[in-house]
């Protein structure tokens, strides 16, 4: 789906690339996990994958084609297939337009529809992602976080694409509410036949959700592998300090 | 007996949409030596029951109940004379250091007028218990760290000095007895986390400090706390000692929060149990228990009236018409 070619992201007027040569490959279907603490990169590497940072070196390739390869107009059409889901909702959603333009807005970017049809889509993705029907009328801010966080996903999945870049998307929830919008998205996968990549920093989380696991540091991947082995046997030092880093309630229980 | 000893709390916010209540009937008491777990998700009134305890909440906060320390009733006391207990008797940390450190002044001083604001102490010895003190939280080089700025420093470190700061005290000076860290890793990486978890038990361990841990996170509990106590929409709804609230809860809501917590050994993929719905708007009017609503094992018998947190088993406390049956993995 996505391959990542030793990507290198140096922004100016820092010592250090923020992403150091990566290669990774995200197959058609799967949640790839990127676990990683703050500053290891992971986030930046993320938004190379969509192209919404340019990587300083290296290629990203969508489905075999070269993204930095394509004219303005043809990467544009590729995007739709290619989303993102942020930590906060609230900072990516315009306080000032009702949920209903929030989510015409890619109907109204990508697809000539009518009123009454791009309606039935709004009406479509409200329900896909759990959201009560009149939600449509009311603004982001009277939501709960929760909430907010599906009027994101329902965005990101309006133009049905194939491959989502998730990056935190319940780090600023509490568990309860997070672990509904983690079903959610697995339910979505399923659903749409969607290809994650999602980005966290927490480990059971990421362990739960994922196929494989991509652990990160300082720019580079230090371990990948299927999430189950990667935990259980890690084969990198800093991946058995995150490992035992992590509080962990069983053994209590 | 008890160090600090919370009865009958309330925390009520005077706003322009009128009051609202964010911490109610809360009790719950502290020993030398003890760390105890203050569990919530956000807006569960935790934090301001923290800044309730030290007096610091804004003005539009009104305050009830009686906050026991030393033999006195802190909620009573003066303000005067409550800015002397503030950092000599009980201390806090934040989940920020950034914000809570002074950016413009150095480390050293930043302590040093800390600890003058407390004790008849010249600056040289102020200076020395600064010092200290610094080496007691694990600084490397404390002596170039007193001339450093906060931004000089990591994260980690930062969580450090405010530690050091809330904890310093000149020699033959009493310490500060109580803590209160509110999130105290939360901004943190979970390897540095782990790092001020065991800092805190060792500070706990050598000085006889007793911890208040307010924290969201049920793991950093469980490596951290000897006691629990979770909140719900302003109330304690249980309270235990960690081992026994962890391996039988008695209250649904603190077992939901145990099943839905992912685990680094557990089952792995498909559906995440979840606790349904969300916590309820503190200013709503609900005739009984408040976590109803989400509850999977709520009765009839639930609306009526806000359950009494009561007696489950020795040292445990619930707030369920249920507790027996839940705890006992009935209901």
């Amino acid at each position: 789906m996505i391959t990542l070619n030793n990507i290198v992201k140096h922004f100016p007027g820092q010592s250090r690339p923020a992403v150091d040569g990566v290669t990774l490959e995200v197959k058609q279907g799967e949640t790839l996990g990127l676990v990683g603490e703050s500053g290891s990169g992971k986030t930046t590497l993320g938004r190379c994958a969509l192209m919404l940072e340019t990587p300083t070196s290296g290629e990203v390739l969508f489905e075999g084609r070269d993204l930095a390869g394509l004219g303005k107009e043809e990467l544009r059409r590729t995007r739709r297939h290619m989303q993102i889901i942020f930590q906060d909702p609230m900072g990516s959603l315009n306080p000032r337009m009702r949920v209903e333009k929030i989510l015409a807005e890619p109907f109204d970017i990508h697809e000539n529809l009518s009123a009454a049809e791009t309606r039935d889509r709004v009406r479509e993705l409200l329900d896909a992602v759990g959201l009560p029907p009149d939600s449509g009328t009311r603004y982001p801010h009277e939501f709960s976080g929760g909430q907010r966080q599906r009027i994101g996903i329902a965005r990101a999945i309006a133009l049905r694409p194939k491959f989502i870049v998730a990056d935190e998307p319940v780090s600023a929830l509490d568990v309860s509410v997070g672990a509904q919008i983690v079903n959610l998205l697995a339910d979505l996968q399923q659903r749409f036949g969607l290809t994650y990549l999602f980005i966290s920093h927490g480990l059971p989380l990421i362990r739960h959700i994922s196929t494989r696991v991509a652990v990160m540091y300082l720019g580079k991947i230090v371990e990948i592998g299927p999430a189950e082995e990667v935990f259980a046997h890690p084969a990198h030092p800093y991946t058995q300090l995150l490992r035992d880093s992590t509080p962990q309630i069983q053994g209590h229980g | 007996m008890s160090l600090l000893d919370v009865r009958n709390l309330a925390v009520t916010f005077d706003t322009p949409r009128g009051l609202v209540p964010a911490v109610r009937d809360v009790a719950f008491e502290l020993k030398t030596g003890e760390i105890l777990g203050l569990v919530g998700e956000s807006g569960s009134g935790k934090s301001a029951t923290s800044l309730a305890l030290m007096r610091i909440l804004d003005p539009t906060a009104r305050i009830s109940g009686q906050v026991i320390f030393e033999g006195r009733d802190l909620l009573a006391l003066p303000e005067n004379e409550m800015r002397q207990v503030r950092g000599a008797g009980l201390s806090m940390v934040f989940q920020e250091p950034m914000t809570a450190l002074n950016p413009v002044m150095r480390i050293g001083d930043q302590i040093t007028e800390a600890l003058r604001a407390h004790h008849r102490i010249s600056t040289a010895e102020a200076r020395a218990a600064a010092l200290d003190m610094l080496r007691s939280v694990a600084i490397s080089e404390p002596e170039v760290r007193m001339r450093q700025y906060p931004h000089h420093l990591s994260g980690g470190m930062r969580q450090r000095v405010m530690i050091a700061m809330a904890l310093a005290a000149p020699v033959h000076a009493k310490r500060p007895a109580v803590l209160i860290a509110d999130e105290p890793t939360t901004a943190l990486d979970v390897t540095i986390q782990a790092q001020i978890l065991d800092l805190l038990k060792s500070l706990r361990d050598r000085f006889g400090l007793a911890i208040l841990l307010i924290t969201h996170d049920l793991g950093v509990v469980a490596e951290t706390a000897d006691r629990v106590a979770v909140m719900y929409a302003g109330r304690i709804v249980e309270c235990g000692p960690l081992r026994d609230v962890f391996s039988s809860p008695a209250h649904p809501y603190t077992r939901g929060l145990l099943r839905i917590a992912p685990t680094l050994d557990g089952a792995r993929g498909g559906k995440l149990p979840v606790i349904p719905g969300a916590a309820p708007n503190p200013s709503e009017k609900i005739p009984g228990c408040w976590f109803e609503p989400r509850c999977e094992a709520r009765i009839p018998a639930c609306h009526e009236g806000v359950p009494e947190l009561a007696v489950v088993a020795e040292n445990r406390a619930a707030r369920c018409v249920r507790s027996h049956e839940v705890q006992a993995g009935a209901a």
